[in-house]
């Protein structure tokens, strides 16, 4: 009974870890209909240095946390200026912002090879696993799955009740009405963007935290979070967190029965009936 | 019209590549994965490599029987991408007309890259290539420096067997090539050390969550948790371990590195692995090989294959000055035949190709590698079990 509950909770911790990023790529592509295939580099990139000023500094972790959750969403509130959104070329092509943003993935991805060439991870600045039991309950892995609750309590409010979450709702609704009710999409789109990115930070410092970080995986963390904000669908962040969730437990208990090596097929098969039967 | 011929014509002298051959060069080839996944493992390479040949040149150059020649060397970057190796190894065989080539990180690389040497007949020594598929092609221009990979940890199994109280392994194996490689290896020379109970799960590459195998691991309670794996997967399942407070006497990790120490901290003491070198053993150019890295600003600690390549450049300069000539079949003739001291060992080659050299057990030991086995190369004793094992559940 207890391995159960191991399983399910380790489960929960890690798709937990990809729902939270999973509703920032979802706030980004939900509103503004483009594919932000850097994502997954900014995620890490998080990651890495988080770890690197850990390791160099002593910066307690609950400073960390938001330090670079702050950090993220100014850095994408700097690179995305609002041109990508006026410049009509651009907004009627998501071909341009797609192939802009694989450009700034593979700036990054190079940037980050030549810093960080070795894997890194931070885990040794996390605080030990409580015992209760038979079951390990490791808090630092515990405060992702609350963080990722309250990211989803606070976007969804904001999105409800917020004026700009209603005109970041609306534009998701119909893109081309919001012009004419006054509200200029290149705001929108840079508000939306810096929010995604800084809940990128924020994944990208509990990676560090509870496992490892290498460059090379942003690609792979962008299809990860792309998959879930697709199958969750409408701009829900309830939804985001709750198939991520799922789809953790979902990937533990295919290890537990058939291996380790089918987990990944989870994932990628949910992706492709939701696409199918949409 | 006659400015167009003159500027084409410096243009030419200063783009293409000088294949003018000096008197008493030779042309060394290679590639190195200075970018994509294996630059973790050999990103600096270029420098060690540079570092070598601008030391031996310093010197005179290589010993060519008794000539001295200097190496003009050719590095390119594979991308850690097998196409691209391929393309690189032709461009130079074909464009610079390299008389050697070392050859690239990693079994994938090496199988297509030794295509391109075969196919033009040049000597290409490979360097951390152990998969056995690399050698059954019957290629004459290839060799390698180190062992198969079903062989890299018989030093290890030989130790535990050694031991007399080891009753259980379960191994945990990343799902690539080479980790598979030595899985199967291991799980042969395990049984071979009369280890009975042996369980094993096979994990994709970017696994993170592995309370699933952790869970079977507490029921199998074995003696030897053995992770067969690539460094990024070993810190994720140890750090797991860790959280999960899993019993074992011994943890064993196929590459452990300073990656895997600095990631783990005290987590990481008392881990064993498996290592070429450390500071402290005897044999070769070890002075040299410690000026090298000093040199090319590089940490055997951080990049653990460095010595493996020490090694193949040893093996060059020792045949060279054997066979007194730079052409291509006494080079790989008199390869074949010779036994080279180096600073990991003796290098011999097998008749399929395969070299000798294979990694010795080591122990993190107050963050710090000891060679533990066997006696004759020891650095440091063998804790077994580790410390505070009865204490955990």
């Amino acid at each position: 009974m207890h391995s159960y509950i191991q399983i399910i909770l380790g489960g929960v911790f890690t798709g937990s870890l990809y729902g939270l990023a999973g509703m920032g790529l979802q706030l980004i592509l939900g509103t503004t209909k483009k594919v932000h295939l850097a994502y997954g580099h900014i995620w890490v990139l998080s990651a890495l240095l988080v770890s690197s000023i850990l390791y160099n500094f002593k910066i307690p972790v609950i400073v960390m946390l938001p330090l670079m959750t702050i950090l993220c969403s100014l850095f994408g509130w700097v690179i995305h200026p609002k041109i990508l959104w006026r410049n009509k070329k651009l907004t009627d092509t998501p071909r341009s912002f797609l192939l802009m943003s694989l450009g700034l993935a593979l700036i990054l991805e190079d940037i980050g090879t030549h810093i960080w060439a070795l894997p890194v991870s931070a885990v040794i600045h996390a605080p030990k696993s409580i015992n209760l039991g038979a079951v390990m309950i490791p808090p630092i892995k515990s405060a992702i799955f609350f963080a990722a609750l309250v990211v989803a309590c606070c976007l969804s409010l904001f999105l409800k009740y917020n004026i700009y979450g209603n005109a970041l709702r609306a534009w998701h609704g119909a893109e081309d009405d919001i012009v004419l009710v006054g509200v200029d999409p290149s705001k929108l789109g840079k508000m939306s963007v810096t929010i995604g990115i800084g809940i990128a930070g924020l994944a990208g410092a509990f990676l560090a935290l509870s496992y490892s970080a290498a460059i090379i995986e942003g690609l792979d963390m962008t299809v990860r979070s792309l998959c879930l904000a697709v199958i969750a669908g409408t701009l829900t962040p309830w939804r985001v967190l709750g198939l991520g969730v799922l789809l953790g437990i979902g990937e533990s208990w295919i290890s537990l029965l058939l291996g380790a090596q089918w987990a990944p097929v989870l994932s990628y098969s949910l992706l492709l009936t939701m696409v199918s039967f949409r | 019209m006659r400015w167009i011929l003159l500027i084409a014509f410096f243009l030419l002298n200063f783009t293409l590549p000088n294949n003018s051959f000096s008197q008493n060069e030779i042309r060394i080839g290679l590639t190195i994965s200075e970018t994509g996944h294996f630059s973790a493992e050999i990103g600096p390479f270029r420098k060690l490599a540079e570092a070598w040949a601008d030391d031996t040149n310093k010197e005179g150059g290589l010993t060519v029987g008794r000539e001295p020649f200097k190496i003009k060397l050719f590095i390119y970057d594979d991308r850690s991408d097998e196409a691209t190796a391929r393309r690189m190894y032709e461009r130079l065989a074909v464009v610079h007309k390299v008389h050697f080539m070392f050859g690239p990180y990693s079994s994938p690389l090496t199988l297509a890259a030794s295509t391109a040497a075969e196919l033009h007949s040049i000597p290409f020594l490979a360097i951390c290539a152990n998969s056995p598929k690399i050698y059954t092609r019957g290629y004459r221009w290839l060799l390698c420096v180190i062992d198969e990979a079903p062989r890299y940890t018989y030093r290890y199994w030989d130790m535990i067997r050694s031991k007399g109280n080891v009753n259980s392994v379960s191994f945990v194996v990343e799902d690539t090539i080479h980790p598979q490689g030595v899985f199967e290896g291991a799980r042969k020379l395990a049984e071979d050390a009369g280890i009975s109970d042996i369980n094993y799960y096979i994990a994709p590459p970017d696994m993170r969550d592995f309370s699933s195998i952790l869970v079977k691991l507490v029921k199998d309670n074995s003696d030897i948790v053995f992770v067969s794996s690539n460094i990024p997967f070993a810190i994720k399942f140890i750090s797991q371990v860790q959280e999960m407070q899993l019993k074992a006497k011994e943890f064993h990790v196929i590459h452990h590195g300073g990656v895997f120490r600095k990631a783990l901290g005290e987590g990481a003491e008392y881990i064993t692995g498996q290592s070429y070198w450390t500071p402290g053993m005897k044999g070769g150019q070890q002075e040299r090989f410690i000026r090298l890295l000093k040199t090319s600003r590089i940490s055997v600690d951080d990049y653990p294959w460095t010595p493996a390549y020490m090694m193949a450049f040893e093996v060059l300069e020792a045949t060279l000055k054997k066979t007194g000539t730079i052409e291509a079949s006494p080079i790989i003739d008199t390869m074949k035949s010779m036994e080279i001291e180096t600073i990991g060992g003796i290098v011999s080659f097998k008749d399929n190709g395969a070299g000798s050299i294979n990694t010795y057990p080591s122990q993190i030991r107050n963050g710090e590698y000891n060679i533990v086995g066997p006696s004759e190369v020891a650095t440091g004793e063998h804790i077994y079990p580790r410390p505070g094992y009865n204490n955990i559940r």
